[in-house]
């Protein structure tokens, strides 16, 4: 079978022989022949044999690999966020956010971009702006440049903001399962890590539950 | 206003109606809003009027004042009006508990702009009628607009049966909360779902009772609804966190995240991953 999580800018497929091949999603668009057997993002929905919703691809893996009763976790694209809160292997909240809480990953990659930065080297700041979302954060973070600061202590500080949102819209956990494109962002990973204790998973989460799914049929 | 039940004895008002209705009746069409008074909407029937559902969305018109941030429902009240004036012999306004505060300035703005308005607002505590099509095993959709149309158009005996025929033993999921202005997000449901909040109210005639908004069942995962800047809003976050239930809010159409979301609501609420 071959799965494919289908997202706004990567693409992640995993083949008949267990490799995950990540490349753009509009590289993935040009191929018209394309076909998955079980698909999850709104890119694969007219691709696909099972197209599955993308909170279900979470909560499936997730509780695939994780075998705690009771936990949280928030996969983080590059243009939503989604968390699901587990109780006693049930899960008891959830929430997606593609508006107030979106384009996270799309705006912190093209800031990385445009001032040449290395999230792995970047440090965390201690300091945050406030931002309700990437796009609208963005301009704050331009405007406190301007008046100044270092590129990198700007973003960091943008970081900062954007972690503070995600740990607020989880509803605080003390343990957070951190999964998508942002677990290899290490500035990022850090600074979550100053609200609480935060374990990644890859950004293939999505994926493995679609395995899951696939097993079932 | 023309006639307002909250300022008359309800006798005194009931007679005053009459007579309006006899002097003023052109078209014998009205339109209104919320679940007004019910012996108001009798005496209309029995005058053989017709009614429009000002709360459904028909050709959108939006006057110039109303901020953007208004609940599209109330947008959708004033626009109607203004569409269907010449067409309306009267517009009957809900404007307390029933309905919302908004309710009530509509009804000034309606008044204040040469609307014939009479405030009918809806004051009963006691049930008119049993809770049949909220515990129904029946399409949502068709539940939930059939309840809109009881005030004025009660359940014939066939539809009595056949929603007594159908009674949900144990739901699977609830539906809290008011009629969304796009109703199509009801299609995702479950035949099984109980219908409880606002919209259950007004199958049982006491659409003011807002302490029976409160009553939550804590163990069948619960949908609770809100328009979009809808001071219900804060019911719907408040108990969807306390009990695991998923709160959405649309404003005009439903977009693709919100029922994505409930979507997944629905597929992963109340059941157990066993570990393997």
């Amino acid at each position: 079978m071959i799965y494919c999580d289908g997202g706004s800018t990567y693409t992640k497929i995993l083949d008949n022989h267990g490799r995950v091949k990540v490349l753009p999603t509009q590289e993935m668009l040009k191929d018209k022949t394309k076909w998955f057997d079980i698909a999850t993002g709104h890119a694969t929905k007219n691709c696909c044999t099972l197209y599955v919703n993308e909170l279900i691809a979470l909560a499936q893996g997730t509780l695939s690999l994780i075998k705690d009763d009771n936990f949280t976790v928030v996969d983080i694209g590059s243009r939503d966020t989604k968390y699901i809160i587990v109780k006693n292997r049930k899960v008891v909240g959830l929430d997606w956010n593609t508006s107030c809480g979106g384009n996270l990953g799309f705006t912190l990659e093209l800031l990385g971009h445009y001032y040449n930065l290395n999230y792995n080297q970047l440090q965390p700041n201690k300091e945050k702006v406030q931002v309700t979302c990437g796009l609208l954060g963005i301009e704050k973070i331009f405007d406190e440049i301007n008046k100044g600061l270092l590129p990198g202590e700007g973003v960091a500080k943008f970081i900062h903001g954007l972690a503070f949102n995600i740990f607020q819209f989880c509803h605080s956990p003390s343990l957070l399962y951190l999964s998508g494109g942002l677990t290899e962002n290490l500035c990022f990973v850090q600074t979550l890590e100053q609200y609480c204790e935060v374990k990644t998973l890859g950004r293939d989460i999505l994926l493995k539950g679609l395995v899951e799914i696939g097993k079932k049929l | 206003m023309l006639l307002d039940i909250t300022q008359l004895e309800k006798e005194i008002y009931y007679q005053k109606l009459k007579e309006l209705l006899k002097e003023m009746g052109h078209n014998f069409c009205v339109g209104f809003w919320g679940q007004p008074d019910q012996k108001t909407m009798d005496i209309l029937v029995e005058n053989n009027y017709h009614f429009i559902d000002l709360d459904v969305p028909q050709n959108y018109f939006k006057t110039g004042y109303i901020p953007t941030t208004t609940c599209h429902i109330i947008q959708d009240i004033i626009s109607n009006a203004f569409i269907l004036k010449d067409k309306l012999d009267f517009f009957i306004a809900t404007t307390g508990n029933d309905k919302c505060e908004q309710g009530y300035n509509v009804a000034r703005i309606l008044a204040d702009e040469g609307f014939p308005v009479i405030n009918a607002t809806n004051t009963n505590n006691n049930p008119i009628r049993p809770c049949l099509i909220s515990n129904a095993a029946i399409p949502l959709k068709t539940r939930v607009a059939r309840i809109m149309e009881l005030t004025y158009k009660p359940l014939t005996k066939e539809e009595e049966a056949y929603y007594a025929s159908h009674q949900i033993t144990v739901p699977a999921f609830i539906f809290h909360g008011v009629p969304p202005r796009d109703l199509s997000i009801l299609d995702n449901f479950p035949l099984n779902t109980r219908i409880e909040g606002w919209t259950k109210l007004v199958e049982l005639g006491i659409p003011g009772r807002q302490d029976l908004e409160w009553q939550i069942s804590t163990d069948i995962p619960t949908v609770f609804f809100t328009q979009s800047f809808c001071h219900k809003e804060l019911l719907a976050a408040y108990w969807a966190r306390q009990i695991g239930g998923l709160h959405i809010e649309a404003h005009n159409t439903i977009t693709h995240s919100t029922e994505a979301k409930l979507q997944a609501y629905l597929g992963l609420a109340g059941q157990i991953f066993i570990k393997e």
